[in-house]
């Protein structure tokens, strides 16, 4: 599937630039990178290149010519910035077609063949009509349509028209609670990364709303008793310490032998390679429920460099020894490229991660030594009705994501299950210096560090 | 003057040789392997040239320096969401009627009419004092349900003699250019089934054909 992400306030740009024009048509550039996944693409445009009347040399109801110069000016902007180029226009008639035309298709030949191989970056062509957006996008075969068109922000956004629902008695009432969220949730292929306490949950309940396809992430196998209590799909059954089974394989059984109509893709591999990061990058969002660092900050760069909303979730339980609980603390965080992410809410810290990589004998030896806190690998502590509240409000958050009333929902918030209370968390906005702001949409061209497959079996 | 020197010049920052310092514009847009005057070329002060930079015509004169930037850009980008159905199917035809000749071709539009261009396309042998040129076939948004008559040359398409072909005498200007109409005409139905499109090239051929053996 080919899928492009638009940044929101890009799209209110260049939606407001059409509309000035109409009834004629209207169009501009936007830079365009790109994130290749494992089986299609994500485009990601953001930054538009707004014209004025003199980038014209015809403008009409159903003509649009730009001149060579506006062409090449923003070629030249292209290039500076290290991208690729998207034409956006409109059809603001809606006895126009809904894509390209005929006329448009020939242009938008003539111009991929001609600024395609200058360019660092693909290069595509939007439609903007009444019914909706659509698109293609130049690759080396010729061209290819664009799947989905999105606006990431706060929220998603779908601009592109969603296939309509075969709706059985399976869904009314759930058809009833979300309305158009409904399909918009059935269309979505949604990566969860980590299938133990938390990730299960979230995965039985995607399945069970109907999304169209789950992507199971997570390298280990079944080979802590404990998890088992937490574990959806698992049983003690399947502790077998000579060949324990992956967690992947005992939630992709449970979850396909639902019975419902969603396609369930296992990946047994750790998130911070490249080959299992582009596995991500085929979904529409991302739900994240792993404790380990540096796994977190690989998946945190998808908000911001991808364009590709996370859902992370966590718990915290406030037990010291005997003295009793003080707290179940369940934490949600949307992260998109408008909201904080792992970095600035300080969620994740760059010295956990080294140690987390470093090989046991050093992390044993630096413990000793009193340079490393032990325990950066032992199990946190847990318990099921914490984890399953985090997966529902993890859940809860997807739905407030695909939804315009999103827009007014906390992009972070923990709520205590022992307590009743709940609490935004701070702060509100990125910070303004923070590594997620450098590179917002840039793809590949700024994709995270991965770990080599070697270093891992090593 | 012409001065003969070596210099290299990148256009579409594609490294360029040329024998000569001063060309025009045509010539540039051949030596960088752009046939015809179908392209826009600008002087570029560097690639990321905020202006997009100074338009040169093909008949301006050039004088390069090593190392300067052009850019091309392609004379077919007229986007427009007119005559859809028309243009979906005219695509098609278009489309086999490369994939059959492998012929440059493109579908231009002015006022509502609708022009095939096929561009530096072989002439027959000896019988037009050019070997090559773009052809023109002129129709409107209701193809294919609407029939192409005739066909157009560059105004160079005649005799060896120097005469003007029989009935095609008349130099008609389209998409800001001149044209020689060849006015023949078909004997045949046209059938708007099919691809018509190719019907009416091989119209235009067998003519030719019939031609070199009178």
């Amino acid at each position: 599937m080919i899928r492009l992400a638009i940044l929101d306030k890009a799209v209110e740009q260049v939606v407001q630039h059409l509309e000035s024009r109409s009834p004629a048509e209207e169009g501009c550039f936007c830079l365009l990178w790109q994130g290749k996944g494992r089986q299609g693409i994500r485009l990601l445009a953001s930054r538009p290149f707004l014209s004025d009347p003199r980038s014209w040399e015809r403008q009409g109801t159903d003509v649009l010519r730009p001149s060579a110069q506006w062409v090449s000016a923003a070629v030249s902007r292209a290039i500076e910035a290290d991208s690729g180029l998207l034409f956006i226009h409109s059809h603001p008639n809606s006895l126009h077609p809904p894509g390209l035309s005929g006329a448009d298709l020939f242009a938008f030949d003539a111009l991929a063949r001609t600024l395609a191989p200058m360019l660092n970056g693909p290069f595509g062509s939007v439609v903007v009509h009444p019914t909706g957006w659509s698109g293609m996008v130049w690759a080396d075969t010729g061209p290819l349509s664009i799947d989905r068109i999105i606006s990431v922000g706060k929220t998603m956004r779908f601009l592109s028209s969603i296939p309509p629902n075969n709706d059985t008695d399976l869904d009314c009432r759930q058809r009833d609670a979300l309305g158009v969220v409904h399909d918009r949730l059935q269309s979505l292929t949604v990566a969860v990364v980590g299938c133990g306490g938390l990730g299960s949950p979230i995965a039985e309940q995607l399945v069970r709303m109907g999304v169209a396809e789950v992507l199971l992430i997570d390298r280990d196998t079944l080979d802590t008793p404990s998890n088992v209590r937490r574990m959806f799909g698992s049983t003690v059954h399947d502790l077998r310490p000579d060949h324990p089974k992956t967690k992947v394989d005992i939630l992709a059984d449970h979850v396909e032998g639902l019975g419902f109509d969603v396609a369930v893709r296992r990946v047994a591999a750790d998130v911070r390679t490249e080959a299992a990061f582009r596995r991500l990058l085929d979904s529409d969002v991302v739900m994240l429920a792993t404790d380990n660092h540096g796994s977190r900050a690989v998946v945190n760069e998808l908000a911001a460099v991808y364009l590709l909303p996370v859902v992370d979730a966590g718990v915290r339980v406030g037990a010291k020894s005997d003295t009793g609980l003080s707290g179940l603390i369940a934490e949600v965080r949307v992260l998109t490229p408008v909201t904080p992410c792992l970095w600035c809410r300080r969620t994740i810290n760059a010295d956990t991660i080294r140690v987390e990589n470093l090989p046991s004998e050093e992390r044993e030896r630096l413990t000793k030594e009193g340079y490393v806190v032990d325990g950066v690998d032992d199990p946190v502590p847990s318990v099921a009705a914490l984890t399953v509240l985090a997966s529902g409000m993890a859940t809860c958050a997807l739905l407030a994501l695909l939804s315009k009333e999103g827009r007014v929902t906390p992009s972070g918030y923990w709520f205590d299950g022992f307590l009743g209370d709940a609490l935004r968390t701070w702060p509100e906005e990125p910070v303004p210096n923070c590594r997620c702001r450098q590179n917002i949409g840039h793809g590949d061209n700024a994709s995270p560090p991965f770990v080599a497959e070697a270093a891992l079996s090593g | 003057m012409t001065t003969k020197a070596t210099v290299h010049v990148f256009v579409n920052r594609r490294k360029v040789e040329l024998e000569q310092t001063q060309l025009t514009g045509e010539q540039l847009l051949a030596a960088a392997g752009f046939q015809g005057r179908e392209w826009d070329l600008l002087r570029l002060q560097g690639e990321g040239d905020p202006t997009g930079g100074t338009l040169i015509m093909w008949n301006d004169t050039v004088t390069v320096k090593p190392g300067d930037h052009f850019r091309v850009i392609p004379g077919n980008r007229t986007f427009g969401a007119c005559a859809p159905t028309v243009h979906r199917e005219l695509a098609q035809h278009v489309n086999e009627l490369r994939a059959a000749t492998g012929l440059e071709i493109e579908i231009l539009e002015d006022q509502g009419r609708i022009f095939v261009l096929l561009r530096d396309a072989p002439l027959p042998a000896g019988l037009f004092r050019v070997t090559r040129s773009d052809i023109l076939f002129i129709t409107d948004q209701q193809y294919p349900l609407s029939a192409m008559d005739m066909f157009w040359t560059s105004p160079e398409v005649i005799r060896p003699d120097g005469s003007v072909p029989q009935g095609a005498d008349a130099i008609e200007t389209y998409v800001g250019r001149q044209w020689r109409r060849f006015s023949w005409h078909r004997n045949s139905i046209w059938n708007p089934a099919g691809n018509p499109l190719l019907d009416h090239f091989a119209f235009m051929e067998s003519r030719w054909a019939a031609e070199v053996r009178k």
